[in-house]
């Protein structure tokens, strides 16, 4: 079972509709992936720097892979 | 009254006292009506003819004083001044010449040189010596004096020794013809051209009499003709021992007419960000024809042999930058002509200028590359002080570099992430933001987007990723620095399985590689872990997956290649690693 935090779940309810697929999937690099495909989509300015939106998905990416890395 | 003593002195001689009536009334008239300014603007444009009525003069009556007093101190001083008027008329027609395109630039006015001033007279001086000398010899004794004044021009070159005298030698020819094209009615840049190109390259020819001299002198350096040889032979020209002299014309066409020359890109770069044809080309001859085939030859001649006419024409260049107003042109040309060749090079190879391929600063120092200060001074591989600001050219005809640092700081969007105001506010930034290997000083670190832009974003990606949490103030400049050196040490210069090249990262990659503790350290809860710089060139080099370009809200290009521990994202145009986050695995 995937672990999510509390501001992992908002930040998905925020910006997924499928939500309830990603609560429930079980390979955790999938829901990586997505988050990984968003930050690129709309987190980055013209820089390549990140901007409050990517910084903030990068967080929740982090935040999921730890959480259950260090479950293991 | 002119007697004689003024007349082989001449500049004891006003040229005022040239002035007709008519116009000493004119100045006169200034002057009574309260209008001083006016009357210098007529004296100004009298000026010139009025060197040229005095120095008609005393060549006219110069002549015919030496000859009613013909005798052995008149033939001594005949020679003396002869030999003086030659070489002093010839370097100052070197100064005056530059000086003359100098003011040009500066005031925006084109005027040729002054072939009535110190210079022109001094040469004028030369030519009324030789043939008072001569006057009434047999043809060959006519060769003999002229032998001898040679010799008597080149042998105190010659007492400046080896290492400078064919430098002497070569600003000598270059004043000569410079002279020579100016008296046949050529213009100032016609001057500068024949001048400044014959001039370097006679420098070497001269080297081949200077050799017989070196021989008798016992310290003969290296043989003048193979010296000769091997600069044409730089210049892509075949040399035969007979064709050498023919080939000065040559060598100066091929710096004027070559379609892929340095002359026409800076031309071209000129032109191309507004600058009408007449000023580009302008400025593309002061910087080819004076500065280039000096710097250029003195750089090839073995054992710095025309250092001496380099080191001349740049104390000689400095004085424009005393200018403000010109060094202020300068600059601006200067920034232009990066930015448009930026854009000219993208345009053709079909990219937007923020999507040029680039490589890191390091490339200055590669083979075949240049590096060119804005002031126009070039240094080829190698030789260029750190902290020099300026650029680096492609001399195998990359056109300029692909520094992707320089590129990114130089863009319209990019700003600086802090503005720092004093030294204190900066040694206090040091401090916090933990920066021990940052530039020692403020004007040091002002200074680093045009000496060190890779450094200078850097810097810049480090503080912004400190303040936004993204990595821990505790990683400190060092180790970051560090660790986008590994990056550039393992993974840039690399090719993807696909055959992308990388060239690059943003900040933001190196920002992931470090984490917030070191990849290799014991997980602290909270603390993100980085990525193995070998896990990523693993993604790069054998993909489990490629994916096909995605592109941003904003526009930016991607390209992820997932590999068994991390995703890596790149710019597929520009070779930029972008981003790259840990896989999980079990």
């Amino acid at each position: 079972m995937i672990q999510f935090s509390k501001q992992d779940k908002e930040f998905i309810m925020e910006n997924f509709e499928n939500v309830e697929d990603i609560f429930t999937e079980q390979d955790i690099n999938k829901i990586l992936e997505m988050i990984d495909d968003l930050i690129m989509y709309k987190g980055f300015d013209e820089n390549y720097n990140l901007n409050d939106f990517g910084r903030n998905a990068q967080r929740v990416y982090d935040s999921i892979y730890y959480n259950n890395a260090n479950n293991e | 009254m002119v007697d004689g003593g003024d007349l082989l002195a001449g500049a004891f001689i006003r040229k005022e006292a040239f002035m007709t009536e008519g116009e000493r009334d004119i100045i006169n008239y200034y002057y009574g009506i309260g209008a001083p300014e006016e009357a210098d603007k007529f004296y100004k444009l009298l000026e010139r003819d009025l060197d040229k009525r005095k120095s008609d003069f005393i060549a006219e009556n110069r002549a015919a004083f030496m000859a009613e007093n013909d005798s052995g101190i008149m033939r001594a001083y005949e020679a003396g001044s002869n030999i003086m008027s030659g070489i002093a008329g010839a370097f100052g027609m070197v100064g005056e010449t530059i000086g003359q395109k100098i003011q040009n630039a500066v005031t925006g006015e084109y005027r040729n040189v002054n072939m009535y001033g110190v210079s022109g007279n001094l040469k004028r001086n030369e030519q009324i010596t030789r043939d008072a000398l001569v006057e009434g010899l047999s043809p060959e004794m006519v060769a003999i004096v002229d032998m001898g004044l040679g010799i008597g021009k080149t042998l105190p070159m010659m007492m400046a020794g080896p290492a400078v005298a064919p430098a002497l030698i070569g600003a000598q020819t270059a004043g000569n013809t410079m002279y020579s094209v100016g008296k046949r009615g050529g213009n100032v840049d016609q001057m500068m051209q024949a001048g400044a190109i014959s001039g370097t390259v006679d420098a070497a020819m001269s080297a081949i009499p200077a050799q017989e001299f070196y021989k008798l002198a016992g310290s003969a350096p290296e043989s003048g003709i193979a010296f000769a040889k091997g600069m044409l032979k730089q210049a892509g020209l075949e040399v035969t021992e007979a064709a050498v002299s023919s080939y000065t014309q040559t060598l100066a066409d091929m710096y004027v007419m070559g379609e892929n020359s340095y002359y026409e890109q800076f031309r071209s770069g000129l032109m191309a960000n507004g600058l009408n044809e007449e000023a580009a080309t302008r400025e593309a001859n002061m910087e080819f024809f004076v500065r280039q085939p000096v710097m250029e030859m003195a750089a090839s001649a073995a054992g710095g042999a025309i250092e001496g006419t380099a080191a001349q024409a740049l104390a000689i260049m400095t004085h424009r930058f005393q200018n403000s107003r010109l060094k202020k042109a300068q600059e601006t040309i200067w920034e232009n002509f990066v930015r448009e060749t930026n854009e000219i090079i993208a345009k053709e190879r079909g990219l937007n200028p923020g999507e040029l391929p680039q490589t890191p600063e390091g490339s200055a120092y590669n083979p075949g590359m240049e590096y060119v200060t804005p002031e126009g001074a070039r240094f080829p591989a190698g030789d260029v002080e750190s902290g020099t600001p300026g650029m680096v050219f492609d001399k195998t005809g990359g056109g300029r570099t692909n520094d992707v640092y320089t590129e990114s700081i130089s863009s319209d969007t990019y700003q600086p992430y802090t503005q720092i105001s004093s030294e204190t506010e900066y040694q206090s930034l040091i401090e916090a933001y933990n920066m021990e290997g940052a530039p020692k000083s403020l004007a040091e670190y002002n200074e680093l987007r045009y000496t060190d832009p890779k450094e200078a974003y850097l810097m810049d990606g480090y503080m912004r990723a400190v303040d936004k949490e993204d990595i821990s103030v505790l990683v400190g400049y060092k180790q970051y620095k560090d660790t986008s050196g590994q990056i550039d040490a393992s993974i840039v210069g690399q090719q993807t399985k696909d055959g992308v090249e990388i060239k690059g990262f943003v900040s933001h990659f190196v920002d992931r590689i470090i984490g917030q503790q070191a990849a290799n350290d014991i997980p602290i809860s909270g603390m993100r872990r980085g990525v193995m710089i070998e896990d990523a060139l693993e993604a790069l080099k054998n993909p489990v997956s490629v994916s096909q370009v995605q592109i941003s809200s904003n526009g930016l290009k991607s390209v992820i290649y997932k590999g068994k521990n991390c995703i890596v994202r790149i710019n597929p145009d520009t070779g930029m690693l972008i981003q790259c986050n840990p896989k999980y695995f079990k």
